[in-house]
């Protein structure tokens, strides 16, 4: 029995573990056939990643002022507070500092640099965030409606999906398949922001699905603001 | 818990990194990462100057987001993918940005007029070649060929991790006879 294409393969980079590889290269010192075949795909890999070369052409660069350009006017020597709300299932999530909150900053006129997170002033507002790369639909559950509020949900081009509490901490806790945004009581503001490419995402309010994104498009009743927003009122005004 | 620590001890690991300048950290990223992320997209796409563009735009994402991901490479390629593939699906050109073109820096080497010729043909076959791939089998050979791990690759193009050879050497397969092809064709 000789190896199989998986095998070689994964011979070839380096990507069998530890027992699998020491039996590959076993069955590798005592059939010249799989030796050979080994051997013939390594040296016409080399030969078709060599060939990729000629393609290529320098890099150009990058532009650094553009690259920097959304922050740069918005540097005012503020501090924009930021906590983590209580976030479970923490081996998936990813919690945002505040400098990420570009669009927030951008609204509120503060900054916050990286690693000066736990700067916290008292009384402050707070953000609170998580991102996650959902592999399949996914939901977004807030509790129920709200006195006030508003969810900003936004279409991007990023792998993830992002939900960011804007105000008052709010617990935020994850799954495989959906965030559950505990916010009965709270006044707080969300963004959402979720990945045009990726799953299909419902976000519901009270059990009730207010924005649906599928692969087709989105369904809701919220209004799309001018810059590509949609905003849904928790307060249950138009939605 | 209390929030106040939770908060501290998730800003503050993973130690170093976070304490330091967000833009030094990007800039890393950049060195590390920008000319591989380049060369990868100028392959996929056959345009060095939408390469150039979606490169770019990631990095612009990257400094927005205000935190390194845990892969940074791996997170720039999807989102320069995702860009690529919105590119392509809409037929339209993003809005240029204020990047040097490509296109008017050249091949990278400095070749006679004669080498230059014999370049180019070869340049053709194997776009010729690439291009007859399926968009799937173009993405996962040339992500490879930058080096990204079977986890890496299963990540970013959404495919079982436990396939990516067989898929890798049904791509190289795909690859080798489109270019006989090619080089065949009259």
């Amino acid at each position: 029995m000789h190896l199989d294409a998986e095998t070689l393969e994964r011979v070839l980079h380096g990507e069998l573990d530890e027992a699998r590889d020491a039996a590959a290269r076993e069955h590798l010192s005592s059939c010249p056939i799989c030796e050979a075949a080994l051997e013939e795909s390594r040296l016409r890999e080399r030969r078709l990643f060599g060939l990729l070369e000629a393609l290529d052409h320098e890099p150009p660069g990058l532009d650094w002022e553009a690259v920097e350009a959304p922050e740069a006017g918005r540097r005012g020597g503020f501090l924009v507070a930021a906590s983590i709300a209580f976030v479970l299932a923490a081996g998936i999530l990813y919690a945002l500092p505040d400098s990420a909150l570009r669009s927030w900053i951008d609204r509120t006129g503060r900054e916050a640099p990286a690693g000066e997170a736990q700067k916290v002033p008292v009384g402050a507002p707070s953000v609170s965030g998580l991102s996650i790369q959902p592999a399949a639909p996914f939901e977004i559950v807030f509790a129920g409606r709200q006195e006030s509020g508003i969810i900003r949900v936004e279409l991007t081009d990023a792998p993830e999906v992002e939900v960011r509490v804007l105000g008052a901490p709010v617990d935020l806790e994850s799954g495989p398949d959906r965030v559950t945004v505990a916010n009965l009581g709270s006044r707080s503001n969300y963004e959402i922001r979720l990945p045009e490419a990726g799953p299909p995402v419902t976000v519901r309010v009270g059990g009730v699905a207010v924005f649906a994104k599928s692969r087709t498009g989105v369904q809701t009743a919220a209004p799309r603001t001018e810059s590509g927003e949609y905003r849904i009122d928790l307060a249950g005004r138009g939605t | 818990m209390s929030n106040a620590s939770l908060t501290a001890t998730l800003f503050e690991s993973p130690g170093e990194r976070r304490s330091r300048p967000y833009p030094e950290l990007v800039r890393e990223v950049h060195d590390a990462h920008y000319a591989s992320i380049f060369r990868y997209l100028d392959r996929l796409s056959g345009d060095p100057d939408l390469a150039a563009d979606i490169t770019q735009e990631a990095f612009v994402r990257l400094f927005r987001r205000g935190a390194l991901p845990d892969k940074p490479d791996r997170w720039l390629v999807t989102v320069a993918l995702n860009l690529f593939r919105n590119e392509r699906s809409t037929m339209g050109r993003r809005a240029r940005l204020a990047v040097r073109h490509a296109s008017e820096l050249g091949p990278a080497s400095g070749p006679s007029p004669t080498e230059r010729l014999e370049s180019r043909r070869l340049q053709a076959k194997i776009r010729g070649a690439l291009d007859r791939l399926s968009l799937r089998e173009r993405e996962l050979l040339l992500l490879r060929a930058e080096g990204y791990s079977y986890r890496d690759l299963a990540v970013v193009l959404g495919v079982k991790e436990a396939s990516i050879g067989t898929l890798l050497a049904r791509a190289k397969r795909a690859f080798e006879g489109a270019y006989e092809e090619v080089e065949h064709a009259p």
